[in-house]
């Protein structure tokens, strides 16, 4: 088996911030990532790389898992989806949808293979609800350094499969994946919009709509005072035939607008816009207390994937993204901490995203039963100060931050099981290694 | 023979262009015959492509350098002949090791050429009988001018658009089309290392959405993908060879 030659190319995650010159190596099925594997004393996997930071980077070798995308089996009985790990959940959704199945979990864009979203134990908008992504997997192949592969399931290799879930990539590579999917009858979400005068009464209306499949709220890190925390709610239900327009074709996928970032502007113009866009939608909402749409799942869902490249306007510096979460008991002052430091540190994020989490699936999963709020900064010096006053938030209050969206924190081990995380790195392999691991000591 | 129109074969069926093509072509409701050398490899891109398509999907392990796989290949589809095929197959080696070594030198030229000749000979003759029938073959702008860096891919290439246009011409009245597409670069395993300019370089899945459109449209005779490529190796072509030379391109 001849090794796969790498590219020397940039590498960076999604939000430009940090970028390296690395190898890249392509591998497009087993025989080939097992040559790879066997032949590289330190690497990392990758996905499609929308996380935000340095999680899949490593300056002597980083795995392209997007070759590896291949339909392996579904049964309609289980909704069980076989598949291997560098499939994108788009190309999932494309062939899904029409057939009536849905991903039990999506984080805010399509454009993640469904490796990254084990290896980072996503969330999306119904976590209150129904978990994290690796509780909907039935088994998974795990690639280890020799390039032999352990299938891990809940009754073999169950701590492996621990480990896997949010271990971003540093237990092995995953090959294949299976997992369940949720059956849908339309491809339309019922959408409902409210509006909350401030954090508390924010936080209220997630409470109160815990119920729901799907929430999520847009919060305004601009206001101040008692409209600190003002917010619009995103409620969604998957729509019922009967919902739809006379006509309408259930399943099928509506075409979508959409458009691209022809280039980098010099200077970050996202700030302003995403203020008004709130205030767009803030105030003739705010008069009318609830607004009730139908739209289709990918407005819903992924509502900027629709412009390729829209974080390039963030300016040639890239950005970061700041997510935490409290655990329910201190949910409420720790949000309120964080709102309160990013606005008065005069640097505020245009929004921020409010979403409460029930508990993650594995060892170092991100999620927990309480609040998390995400916002998204240019990278700067003054970014970095404010994050590290906001890591002291974090910390008092018993939260964690975000490894998929982390790309300069120095020292996480209060809020994860790190201790026992490295023990079982250093029981079985060190060579799957990355520049978060090495910046966190995983 | 039965020629059946919504049938499409791919031989070199693993190639990542080829998996574009096919999944392009199923989506259009074709079924697929599918025809390459590795079995393992060829049943999961067989697997792959039934779950995404949900169209018949059927495979067949061919060597195009084994001359046996071909009678094989044939009457395994010869109840429901393909109206429809695609040859990708393909081998590059660098020129440095083609030229030290003939042997390898002479895989490249069969791989590339005469093998793929033989059989899609056979498979016009079948199409010129029936009436109808739809020959692509992959070449590459490789072919149009002799480069000092991979002129024993280039020259194979250049042989097998010679024999794609003469093909062609000989089928003219007969209801049967040739395709010769010439891609530049494509972003495949077999330009992995290599960084190329973005604005000549494609997607498979672009060059396969593009090639169904040709073939859709009834097209007969010679393109290039992307097409840009087509004024560049005119003006390749017209240098003269002194100059052509000093180039190095
Ligand atoms: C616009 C946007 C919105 C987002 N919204 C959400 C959200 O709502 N909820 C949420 O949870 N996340 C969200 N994310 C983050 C994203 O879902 C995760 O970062 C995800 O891991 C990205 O997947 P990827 O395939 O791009 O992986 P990459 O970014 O390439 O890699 C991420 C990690 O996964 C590992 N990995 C990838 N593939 C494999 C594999 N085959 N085997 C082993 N390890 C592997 C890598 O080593 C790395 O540690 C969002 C990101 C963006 C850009
Ligand atoms: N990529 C480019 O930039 C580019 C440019 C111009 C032209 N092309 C042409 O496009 C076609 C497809 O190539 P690609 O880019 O998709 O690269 P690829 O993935 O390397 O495809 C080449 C294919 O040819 C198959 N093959 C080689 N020898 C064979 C044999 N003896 N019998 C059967 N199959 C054989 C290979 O089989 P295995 O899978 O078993 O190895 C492989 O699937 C090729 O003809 C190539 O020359 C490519």
């Amino acid at each position: 088996m001849s090794i796969p030659p790498g590219t020397r190319t940039k590498l960076c995650g999604f939000g430009r911030y940090p970028t390296i010159t690395g190898r890249l190596v392509a591998a497009r099925d087993r025989a080939e990532l097992s040559a790879v594997l066997q032949a590289e004393p330190s690497l990392i996997a990758r996905g499609n790389g929308r996380s935000y930071g340095d999680a899949a980077l490593n300056a002597d070798c980083v795995v392209s898992m997007l070759g590896l995308n291949r339909f392996v089996d579904f049964d309609a009985a289980t909704g069980v989806l076989v598949c291997e790990a560098g499939i994108l959940l788009a190309e999932i959704l494309q062939v899904m949808v029409p057939r009536g199945w849905f991903p039990p979990v999506s984080p805010g864009t399509q454009y993640v293979t469904v490796g990254g979203m084990v290896a980072a134990d996503v969330h999306g908008k119904n976590a209150h609800r129904d978990g994290t992504f690796g509780q909907y997997v039935e088994w998974l192949e795990l690639m280890q350094q020799d390039g032999t592969i352990k299938r891990c399931s809940r009754t073999r290799y169950p701590a492996w499969l621990h480990a896997t879930i949010g271990g971003m990539g540093l237990t092995g590579v995953i090959v294949t994946v299976a997992f369940r999917m949720i059956a849908i009858r339309t491809a339309w979400i019922h959408r409902e919009l409210y509006t909350a005068v401030g954090l508390g009464a924010a936080m209220e209306l997630l409470d109160r709509h815990a119920g729901r499949h799907y929430t999520a709220a847009w919060v305004d890190c601009h206001a101040r005072g008692k409209a600190l925390g003002r917010a619009v709610l995103f409620c969604g239900e998957h729509a019922e035939v009967a919902a739809l327009p006379p006509g309408t074709a259930a399943l099928h996928i509506p075409q979508r607008w959409t458009a691209t970032v022809p280039l980098t502007p010099p200077c970050s113009l996202l700030s302003g816009f995403c203020g008004r866009l709130f205030n767009e939608l803030y105030y003739p909402l705010n008069r009318l207390k609830v607004r009730q749409q139908l739209v289709d799942y990918q407005r819903f869902f992924y509502p900027l994937d629709a412009i390729t490249g829209w974080h390039r306007l963030y300016g040639p510096r890239g950005f970061c993204q700041y997510q935490c979460v409290f655990p329910d008991a201190t949910s409420h002052r720790g949000v309120r901490a964080v709102l309160q430091a990013q606005a008065a540190s005069g640097q505020a994020s245009p929004l921020a995203v409010l979403k409460r989490l029930s508990a993650g699936s594995g060892l170092m999963s991100f999620a927990m039963p309480g609040y998390t709020l995400a916002m998204d900064y240019v990278a700067s010096e003054s970014t970095f100060t404010l994050f590290r006053s906001l890591d002291a938030i974090v910390a008092e209050h018993g939260g964690r931050i975000y490894l998929a969206k982390d790309s300069r924190a120095d020292e996480i081990a209060a809020g994860y099981p790190v201790e026992q995380f490295r023990h079982f790195r250093k029981a079985v392999d060190m060579r799957f290694n990355s520049l978060l691991a090495e910046r966190l000591r995983l | 023979m039965n020629i059946d129109r919504q049938r499409l074969l791919v031989l070199g069926a693993t190639a990542d262009i080829a998996r574009a093509v096919a999944r392009e072509f199923a989506a259009h409701g074709c079924a697929v015959e599918m025809a390459a050398r590795n079995p393992d490899a060829l049943q999961r891109e067989c697997q792959d492509l039934r779950l995404r398509s949900g169209v018949e999907v059927r495979g067949h392990v061919y060597d195009v350098l084994h001359v046996e796989d071909d009678a094989r290949l044939l009457h395994a589809l010869a109840e429901n002949f393909p109206g429809t095929t695609i040859c990708a197959i393909g081998l590059l080696h660098p020129q440095r090791e083609c030229s030290a070594n003939v042997a390898l030198a002479a895989e490249v030229m069969h791989s590339n050429y005469t093998a793929p000749a033989r059989v899609l000979e056979q498979i016009a003759a079948i199409y010129r009988q029936a009436g109808a029938g739809c020959i692509i073959g992959i070449a590459s702008v490789a072919g149009d001018r002799g480069r000092a860096a991979n002129y024993s891919y280039g020259s194979a290439k250049a042989g097998f658009a010679v024999f794609l246009s003469g093909l062609r011409a000989s089928l003219q009245g007969t209801g049967v089309r040739v395709i010769t597409l010439k891609p530049g670069f494509v972003r495949t395993r077999m330009m992995q290392g290599r960084q190329t300019p973005a604005v000549l370089t494609a997607a498979p899945q672009e060059l396969a959405v593009r090639l169904f459109r040709l073939y859709d449209s009834g097209a007969n005779g010679v393109f290039y993908y992307k097409r840009i490529w087509r004024p560049i190796m005119w003006l390749i072509c017209l240098l003269p060879e002194r100059l052509f030379m000093r180039l190095q391109l």
